[in-house]
């Protein structure tokens, strides 16, 4: 579906093969765990049996002595660094909190803390040797809920943290509160005393993993002269070099980062785990060394998303949402930095709300760090605030579609920050929605029900870099530094192979390595086919001028004689001369020498992207078990570069919204440790689970961008869990406010057993 | 006269005010000229010669940490929005700056409204 | 560890290796012969994305060991296409998006095989009761379902 005429483009839009899939395909492709080089040894991470616990020593003396033990290190290996703001690439923490993330100083924070890595000869062999650390540990209480943790009298991860209050102050006593923040605007109490209706509700959700396929891996060689090269898969090589730089306290020279493929990310591969481990223990051997995680580590020790606790209070009157007061705790694991504020600035971004009062509370608690999950935060929030918006569509006798689209934003409204909307597309979206067979049909049958949500992301923009450079035969092999999790090579090409007027399939992109290209932010924020594709454009231009210039010194004009159209030059005064790109590309030589086209941007105009989703759920009474019937998302993405990979993004999302909404959760024991740390336990959706999940495209053109290009890949996932809960609420007349909505939860709530 | 609009926790800086105007060529001059009317005001959003490492600016609703020397034009508006964590994510990332020092081990520190 | 003495016929060539008896045939693939394409996604038998055919029945490597293979037949994802040309699914799953990061992709292909190999025309439910045994966290199933019984009405590859 097209909102406003769309330029006739010649490859963006199609749906061409990906560079890479033959390789993924055929099982070529090289992932981070497939490296294997020359004297490659082997590590293992000994990981804290307690969620909460301080580490009185570590002897390391016996396991050092056995013959198969190459090197063993601790916190006491890595470099002291300071508590200054590092950009992580998934937002700012501290160089401290990160190097204490890597290998635990003083305390373990969850169970799982890294707490000494062995390198040896073999996997097994280094795991055999993890037996001989001995470690004395005093195990402490564990603070494992938010509420619990934001008590006074709760123990404390950190006796030297305080509150970093709203004002900026810091509170008075230590807390596990790491920062509250407050956004308010207009006359909350004022209105809530004139509405027509009030609803309020408490919310709570769960830790969840992204669950990507492939565990970390860290594989890294460090040479005598302090050079380290390091293979891993990561969204960003970028990133792990600046982490590595500031945790090993080197020289980002020194340090090449090699971005093998990735095998899922959403967020949770740009933090860095085991490669200052690995670096550490290859420096200590003088040998490679590799570290690969398993499932229980990588749900136990990398970074899932915030569970917390919400409430939410909204206010309708004549149809229109006149307040909302907003408070989310959400918990961050064991150091600060959960993504509660993102959460709290997109949950009410779809819609034109004049009264609002919203706080945020980032908690740490005895869980492993949080990292970013596609839209980290948003969903959560949506998952209150939607159900709100349900219930007062509801009080109101409204379409909860129409009454989104009465009190829909719009360009110019005002978001929490007081930043207004540039030209955004949710009321196009809602209409598609609305339009859809889908939201057309009836729904029908006993147990049966729908629902809708909307859903807000901002989208990033941030660093591109990239470089083309034009072959004698008139192909050109396109550098970029932006690694590839779902298709964004073919993305990126298709832009140069659009700017250039070529074909795609003469356009080779290939993602190098940080020695190898200008900086380039993680691909995360939905931002490599809007930024990278900006830089791609920007290379584009610089091929096309480069171009034009040596076109007029063959055919002895001006520059401004000669345009650049179509994949071709043509003289346009003076002279009837054309050449072909491949013509003029087989002339370099004569013209100036290598042609070479540069592009890097900071992307600052991404464009804020919206789905709508329209679910319909079928409940066992019984059993408990919800069924998805059919599912259809509706998603402003700018322009659809590759519709096959858009609707990909849009679908992935869906999906794992479904499975958050219904089934995944960290479950705890009492002592801290989490009880589902496998994929038996730890259920995501399978085939089996599932419809085809229904995608319209909906194109807002992004202005932005020179091809309206939005993010797409992380706003799928906001609306489904409070788009379930709605439908859950029309089938049943039960208003789930507990995620996730699992059978044992169902048959609970249905029977009047919790 | 740039739009400046004031995040509710600096309000009491600023009288309550949630929307000043302030003259300034650069996002600098624009910050100094609010600190003038609103003592304080520059050392809450400025560390080191750059924006506070947890702020950025929406200018004309394009959040960034943009530099101090960032041209603003009379009609642009500006205002001070968080720089959130958890993102790569997000439009509003701070890049970090090994100068800065960000005071405790707080990523993310700042309301507006 | 001693090390045993294993011979096996793999993706239509008889091989032989060493292993120790505590390697797993998932463990004996990446590492003692090189062949990475198969994927390790959990290590216990939950994700599929290590799934080879052994005598013509899709299994977790990381569920059998590596001495187990003595004797047997082995397909890995590296045995599917023919030379040059893809295997109607491969071809499908590239036709279709049916991958995004594309580490489940090689367990998908081959637990799919075995589904067309000895049921060519399977219906959608078919296919998603048959898959359910591989993971996939990026598309959702939907276009790996469209490419299997997209490849499913492709001309088979002749052998």
């Amino acid at each position: 579906m097209t909102t406003t005429e769309k330029p006739d483009y010649k490859v963006i839009g199609t749906r061409p093969i990906r560079p890479d899939g033959v390789e993924k395909v055929t099982g070529k492709a090289l992932y981070g765990a497939d490296i294997h080089l020359p004297d490659l040894v082997h590590g293992a991470v000994l990981r804290s049996p307690y969620a909460h616990a301080r580490i009185l020593s570590i002897d390391t003396s016996a396991a050092q002595a056995m013959p198969s033990v190459l090197a063993v290190v601790t916190h006491k290996d890595l470099p002291v660094v300071s508590d200054k703001a590092v950009d992580t690439g998934e937002g700012m923490t501290t160089a401290s909190d990160m190097s204490q993330n890597v290998l635990a100083a003083g305390k373990a924070l969850y169970r799982g803390h890294a707490i000494a890595a062995v390198a040896a000869a073999s996997a097994h062999e280094a795991f055999t040797a993890l037996d001989a650390i001995k470690v004395e540990y005093e195990p402490l209480p564990p603070v494992l809920d938010v509420r619990d943790a934001m008590r006074e009298d709760a123990p404390l991860l950190d006796e030297s943290r305080h509150t970093k209050t709203p004002d900026r102050q810091l509170s008075e006593k230590p807390s596990n509160i790491a920062a509250h923040n407050h956004f308010e605007g207009g006359d909350v109490e004022k209105a809530f005393a004139e509405a027509d209706a009030v609803v309020e509700r408490e919310f709570d959700t769960k830790m969840v993993h992204q669950g990507y396929i492939e565990p970390h891996n860290g594989t890294a060689n460090w040479n005598p002269d302090g050079t380290l090269t390091v293979w891993t898969s990561t969204q960003g090589a970028f990133a792990v070099r600046s982490a590595l730089a500031e945790l090993l306290q080197l020289p980002v020279s020194r340090i090449r980062v090699i971005p093998m493929e990735i095998g899922g990310g959403f967020g949770g591969k740009i933090g860095v785990y085991l490669e200052p481990v690995a670096a550490l223990l290859s420096r200590k051997c003088g040998r490679p060394v590799q570290l690969t995680m398993d499932r229980t580590d990588v749900f136990q020790a990398t970074g899932p998303t915030s569970g917390g606790h919400m409430k939410g209070k909204l206010a309708v009157k004549d149809g229109v949402i006149t307040a909302a007061e907003v408070s989310l705790a959400f918990e961050a694991g064991a150091f600060p930095g959960s993504p509660v504020m993102a959460g709290a600035m997109c949950m009410l971004s779809p819609y034109e709300v004049a009264n609002f009062k919203v706080d945020a509370y980032d908690v740490v608690v005895n869980k492993p760090k949080v990292a970013a999950y596609r839209a980290p935060g948003a969903p959560n929030a949506a998952f209150c605030v939607e159900q709100l918006i349900d219930e007062l569509a509801r009080a109101s006798k409204a379409d909860p579609l129409a009454f989104r689209l009465a009190n829909s934003a719009h360009e110019g409204t005002r978001m929490i920050t007081g930043v207004a909307h540039p030209r955004v597309g949710h009321e196009e979206t809602v209409q598609a929605a609305q339009a859809s067979g889908h939201y057309q049909s009836p729904i029908e049958g006993p147990n049966r029900g729908r629902g809708v949500a909307s859903g807000f992301w901002f989208n990033a923009g941030m660093q591109s870099s990239v470089v083309a450079s034009v072959n004698p035969d008139g192909t050109v092999n396109l550098i970029e530094g932006s690694t590839d999790i779902g298709g964004t090579r073919a993305a990126l090409a298709m832009q140069l192979a659009e700017t250039l007027g070529i074909p795609y399939d003469n356009v080779r992109p290939t993602v190098v390595d940080t020695d190898s290209v200008g900086h380039n932010d993680v691909t995360g924020g939905s931002r490599t086919a809007y930024a990278s594709g900006q830089a791609v454009y920007e290379a584009g231009l610089d091929i096309q001028r480069q171009m034009v210039t040596r076109a007029a010194q063959l055919w002895e004009c001006e520059a401004e004689d000669v345009e650049f159209a179509d994949g071709a030059l043509r003289r346009t005064s003076g002279g009837e001369e054309t050449l072909t790109f491949a013509e003029l590309a087989g002339k370099q030589m004569e013209t100036g020498g290598p042609l070479q086209g540069r592009g890097s941007v900071v992307a600052r105009s991404p464009g804020a992207a919206y789905g709508v989703h329209v679910v319909d759920v079928e409940v066992d009474p019984d059993t408990g078990k919800v069924d998805i019937l059919r599912y259809t998302i509706a998603q402003d993405v700018g322009t659809a570069v590759h519709p096959s990979y858009v609707e990909g993004q849009m679908q992935g999302g869906v999906v794992q919204g479904i499975g958050w909404a219904l089934n995944e959760e960290y479950y705890y024991g009492e002592d801290g440790r989490m009880e589902n740390a496998s994929f038996l336990d730890y259920r995501m959706p399978t085939s089996l689970d599932l419809p085809m999940i229904d995608t319209i495209i909906v194109e807002v053109p992004n202005p932005g961008h020179p091809y309206g290009v939005r993010g797409v890949g992380e706003v799928p996932i906001v609306p489904p869990l409070a788009a379930i809960a709605n439908a859950i609420h029309d089938a049943t007349g039960h208003r789930f406010t507990e995620l996730p909505i699992s059978p044992r939860h169902v048959v609970e709530e249905l029977h009047n057993l919790r | 006269m740039a739009t400046v609009l004031v995040p509710s926790p600096l309000r009491p800086l600023c009288a309550g005010a949630a929307v000043l105007e302030a003259a300034g060529a650069t996002l600098g001059e624009v910050l100094r000229a609010v600190d003038e009317r609103c003592p304080g005001f520059y050392g809450r959003t400025v560390e080191d010669g750059r924006l506070r490492p947890e702020l950025a600016v929406a200018l004309n609703g394009h959040a960034h940490r943009y530099g101090l020397s960032e041209p603003v034009a009379p009609d642009d508006e500006v205002a001070i929005v968080p720089a959130i964590g958890g993102g790569a994510e997000l439009g509003l990332i701070a890049r970090a700056v090994s100068s800065c020092k960000a005071g405790g081990t707080q990523t993310i520190s700042w309301a507006a409204g | 560890m001693r090390r045993t003495y294993v011979q096996t016929t793999l993706n239509g060539e008889v091989i032989d290796f060493l292993c120790e008896p505590r390697q797993s045939l998932l463990e004996v693939l990446r590492d003692e012969l090189g062949l990475t394409g198969t994927k390790e996604g959990c290590n216990n038998g939950n994700c599929g994305a290590c799934s080879v055919l052994i005598d013509d029945r899709v299994v977790n490597s990381c569920c059998v060991l590596g001495v187990e293979a003595e004797g047997s037949e082995i397909t890995t994802i590296e045995g599917v296409a023919e030379g040059e040309r893809l295997h109607p699914l491969q071809q499908a799953f590239l036709e279709e998006a049916a991958l995004q990061c594309g580490v489940c992709t090689p367990g998908f292909i081959v637990a799919a095989k075995a589904l067309l190999d000895s049921e060519p025309r399977p219906d959608e439910a078919r296919v998603r009761h048959w898959l359910a045994g591989n993971l996939c966290r990026c598309t959702g199933y939907d276009k790996i379902v469209r490419a299997v019984l997209k490849a499913s009405e492709m001309e088979e590859v002749s052998v």
